[in-house]
């Protein structure tokens, strides 16, 4: 008995609380803290970069800077190919996504780690490995170019770079999309509609419309920073292939402030689409998965 | 209720790519009939791009030129595999001779039409006090350079070589002292960075990122008018660089690219790279446009020993 | 109506269960017998390995004349209950219920009236336009039978439909769904695992044991001439039943005794 209490002081006597001199915060204060002290320091490093692009901006310089050709032209170049490598994204990724989360086939999982190689290929290799492949000297190079493709130095390309990097996060959080549905759902919707595609559309692909979409925003974010694989790819003309960041590459040394400008234009632009997006999708999410 | 936003992201997205489509489709139809595409070292940026120039060169050939600057080892690569190009302007002329040998080159033919050589630029305040080639090796100092293969890397590295053989051998005539010895060593322990191209290492230095880097003299000059110091390297460890320019096989406009080519070997090209920096060249070696004595050259640099990056420095 | 299967699985060793026209019959058995499995089965959910499926004496699942066949379930107008209802969380309870006439491209009109006369018959036309987080267990438990029975199926399933309901509801709903199955005399195959529940609005019981059914017949056959396995399933459920009735009960065989048996028979 004696020996039982004196393990139960001992432990009491060596609990950090106590041998911090913390033993009058309560337990609710320590967690508290614990939980925004770490997030509060990670915001505060995420911001302090962000907020220094801002800080030295000179208002007449940005106005300026939008009125350059180039810089226009590099803004809607990045914007056309990055929606359009989304786009692609979302053709080819969904079906894929469906296949991964659904059947079962010899060889699955390889397929399933390849198509993740895209995310942790470094961008420079990707675009190398795209020109050896596609360029017309490359592998399918002469095919393409009987077609006639050539696409190094084309708009095209600068998609397809992008296509290739963001794509996976698509396919990923589309599959797990996927996987979440309730099978009773679509059980239930295969017996009342004869059509599969009918299914797909009406029963699976609503609900896993979070996940996709959230994937999508992801892979569009992706795509507009995309730097590496679209300067060896697709290369660096302006108006045909430069996007933002090549052009904000490229200014850095030149003229750092026009580059400064850049930087806080395409910040900007991204901030208030990815705003956008989440505002969109709290607004579907509300409503499904509260059944009991 | 739910339909809303799933449509209102289809339709924003299709309302960018339509009006991105029509940019271009815009931007095409004011673009003049022909493009020339000319793949330039990044060295040559400036230059290139010199305003007067570039707009009466496109007017009086109604042509537009589409310059793609990088790295000359980069556009190497993008053209070996078959990245459409009229015009390869490189830093190094052995990256004309590559695609010579592959012919890939019109009429295999390829002009020598400039040269550079080395500097140490350093900030415009100095922060480092680099005043001599010997501070660099000082410990705690920050030095950006390009990477190996772009063609002001492999100089960097020859003539750092050069300093070591020359004047940190006890054995070489030009001996100067013990504080010479292994420098290319030491340098490149105080090596931070290795960039794509000259121009990352000049922006590098213009932000007091780093306390001294090594590029072209006419980097130095040209921005020199307005804010980099730079240190002279003294001609017998320093490099010539010497500029290929050629037509590509594939090009589709040959005259008008040779055109392009024939302005800078003329004399109002000259002078405009003499106005930009460009053309300095060592007394060692003789200034030419003949193919041979390019050659020549080439082998001359080749005798030097490139030492072979050890797994320490490459990690860098 | 009659439907036969048999198979052999993991799962389900040996089945072969005939459910008569309009007639109810409830599929009892402990957890893991393999009673969903039998209506996924029925429903075309799940192929199996062996044996064959009628529905009105059409094969849905089996082989003819060397051929092997499989109908898929939306050809098969087969109604499903399932025990959480599985109501389509994005849908209105009036798009709930449409959904199947929808989906056959049947005309708006005639989609609207019917969709409206089940509304009335199961009794949730003021929840029409709700959606299903916004009802009650039992609300969502009638529109998911009204989502059934809209297309007018050949034979209804029901798992557990009342499991998850607490006691009063169950109570009740359970008179009201015998009504309205009586009402439209469909046939149905409902399953449970309350005896109570299948011995008050069955027409028949079928007893399923580790992957086979063990007895046919109608209530009164199976309770009373139990075969062994049966009577050690009944006889369990009595002593559990009985337990809390009267702490001190006899054993398990004992509690077989009329007695004891009448004294929970609700009927």
């Amino acid at each position: 008995m004696i020996s039982e209490l004196a393990g139960v002081r001992k432990a009491v006597r060596l609990k950090p609380s106590r041998i911090l001199g913390l033993a009058r915060f309560s337990n609710e204060k320590i967690s508290n803290v614990l939980l925004w002290a770490p997030s509060l320091l990670f915001l505060f490093f995420i911001i302090i970069p962000l907020a220094a692009i801002f800080y030295n901006l000179d208002a007449t310089k940005v106005i300026l800077e939008l009125q350059n050709p180039e810089v226009v032209d590099a803004l809607s170049l990045g914007a056309v190919t990055s929606s359009l490598a989304s786009f692609l994204s979302f053709l080819f990724g969904v079906p894929t996504a469906y296949l991964l989360a659904t059947r079962n086939f010899t060889g699955k999982s390889v397929f399933d780690a390849v198509m993740d190689v895209p995310m942790v290929l470094p961008p420079a290799v990707a675009g190398l490995a795209l020109l050896l492949a596609f360029a017309p000297r490359g592998l399918l190079g002469p095919e393409l170019r009987q077609l006639g493709i050539i696409l190094p130095g084309s708009t095209l390309a600068v998609v397809l770079a992008q296509f290739f990097v963001a794509s996976p996060f698509v396919l990923r959080s589309s599959k797990a999309a996927f996987e979440n549905v309730d099978k009773k759902l679509i059980d239930s919707a295969r017996l009342l509609n004869p059509s599969r595609f009918g299914v797909f559309f009406t029963v699976t692909l609503p609900l896993a419309a979070n996940g996709v979409v959230a994937g999508l925003v992801m892979t569009w974010a992706r795509a507009v920073g995309e730097f590496g694989a679209t300067l060896m790819f697709a290369g660096n003309l302006p108006g045909v292939t430069q996007t933002m960041p090549l052009a904000i590459y490229m200014l850095m040394s030149e003229d750092p402030l026009a580059s400064n400008v850049l930087s806080a234009i395409l910040v900007t632009t991204s901030f208030t689409l990815l705003i956008m997006f989440r505002l969109l999708g709290s607004g579907k999410s509300v409503h499904y998965y509260d059944q009991a | 209720m739910r339909r809303k936003p799933i449509v209102a992201f289809v339709i924003l997205v299709v309302l960018v790519i339509g009006a991105g489509i029509y940019t271009e489709y815009y931007m095409a139809q004011q673009q003049a009939p022909v493009q020339l595409r000319v793949f330039a070292a990044a060295s040559l940026t400036h230059v290139i791009q010199d305003n007067s120039t570039l707009h009466a060169f496109e007017q009086q050939n109604n042509v537009k030129i589409l310059f793609n600057v990088g790295g000359s080892d980069t556009l190497y690569q993008q053209i070996y595999s078959g990245s459409p190009a009229d015009v390869f302007m490189a830093a190094d002329s052995s990256w004309l001779q590559k695609l010579n040998q592959n012919g890939l080159l019109h009429n295999d033919q390829y002009w020598n039409f400039t040269s550079n050589i080395l500097v140490i630029i350093v900030p415009p305040d100095n922060p480092g006090n680099i005043t001599s080639l010997l501070d660099l090796t000082k410990p705690g100092v920050k030095i950006a350079v390009t990477a190996w293969t772009v063609p002001v890397g492999k100089y960097t590295n020859i003539t750092l070589t050069k300093i070591d053989k020359t004047w940190g051998a006890p054995a070489s005539p030009k001996y100067k002292g013990p504080q010479w010895e292994k420098y290319r060593e030491r340098v490149v322990a105080n090596v931070i960075t290795y960039e794509t191209n000259v121009e990352q290492v000049v922006g590098k230095v213009l932000t007091d990122t780093v306390d001294a880097g090594v590029a072209y003299a006419s980097d130095a000059t040209f921005l020199g008018q307005s804010k980099l110091q730079y240190l002279s390297i003294p001609p017998d460890v320093n490099v010539q660089a010497n500029y290929g320019i050629g037509v590509l096989n594939e090009s589709t406009h040959y005259d008008l690219a040779m055109k392009y080519v024939n302005f800078w070997i003329s004399q109002d090209g000259q002078a405009l790279l003499a106005k930009y920096g460009f053309g300095s060249t060592l007394p060692i070696t003789t200034t030419s446009t003949g193919n041979a004595v390019l050659q020549l050259q080439m082998t001359r640099e080749e005798n030097w020993q490139t030492p072979v990056l050890t797994c320490a420095e490459r990690r860098r | 109506m009659v439907k036969k299967s048999y198979r052999d699985k993991e799962v389900l060793r040996d089945v072969t269960l005939e459910v008569r026209k309009h007639e109810l019959l409830c599929l009892v058995g402990p957890n893991g017998a393999g009673k969903t499995t039998t209506l996924n089965v029925v429903a075309g959910l799940c192929r199996p390995d062996e044996g064959s499926v009628f529905i009105n004496d059409v094969l849905m699942d089996g082989r003819e004349r060397n051929c092997l066949v499989h109908v898929s379930p939306s050809e098969r107008k087969v109604g499903y209950v399932f025990q959480d209802y599985a109501l389509f969380p994005h849908m209105t309870v009036r798009e709930n219920i449409s959904y199947g006439l929808k989906a056959r491209h049947l005309p708006s009109q005639e989609v609207k009236e019917r969709t409206h006369k089940l509304l009335e018959f199961v009794g949730i036309l003021d929840h029409s336009e709700h959606y299903p987080h916004q009802l009650s267990g039992g609300q969502k438990q009638r529109t998911a039978l009204a989502r059934a029975l809209v297309i007018e199926p050949e034979i209804l399933l029901l798992d557990e439909p009342l499991a998850a309901l607490d006691l009063t509801t169950r109570a009740s709903l359970r008179v009201e769904l015998k009504k309205i199955l009586g009402t439209l005399e469909v046939t149905s195959i409902y399953v449970t695992h309350e005896l109570a529940e299948a011995y008050a609005i069955s027409d028949r019981i079928a007893v399923m044991g580790p992957g086979r059914i063990e007895q046919t017949g109608s209530c009164d056959e199976v309770f009373s001439k139990p075969n062994p396995y049966v009577a050690q399933f009944l006889g369990q459920s009595i002593y559990k039943r009985f337990d809390t009735l009267r702490p001190n009960s006899t054993s398990p065989r004992d509690g077989q005794d009329s007695a004891g048996r009448r004294s929970w028979n609700e009927r």
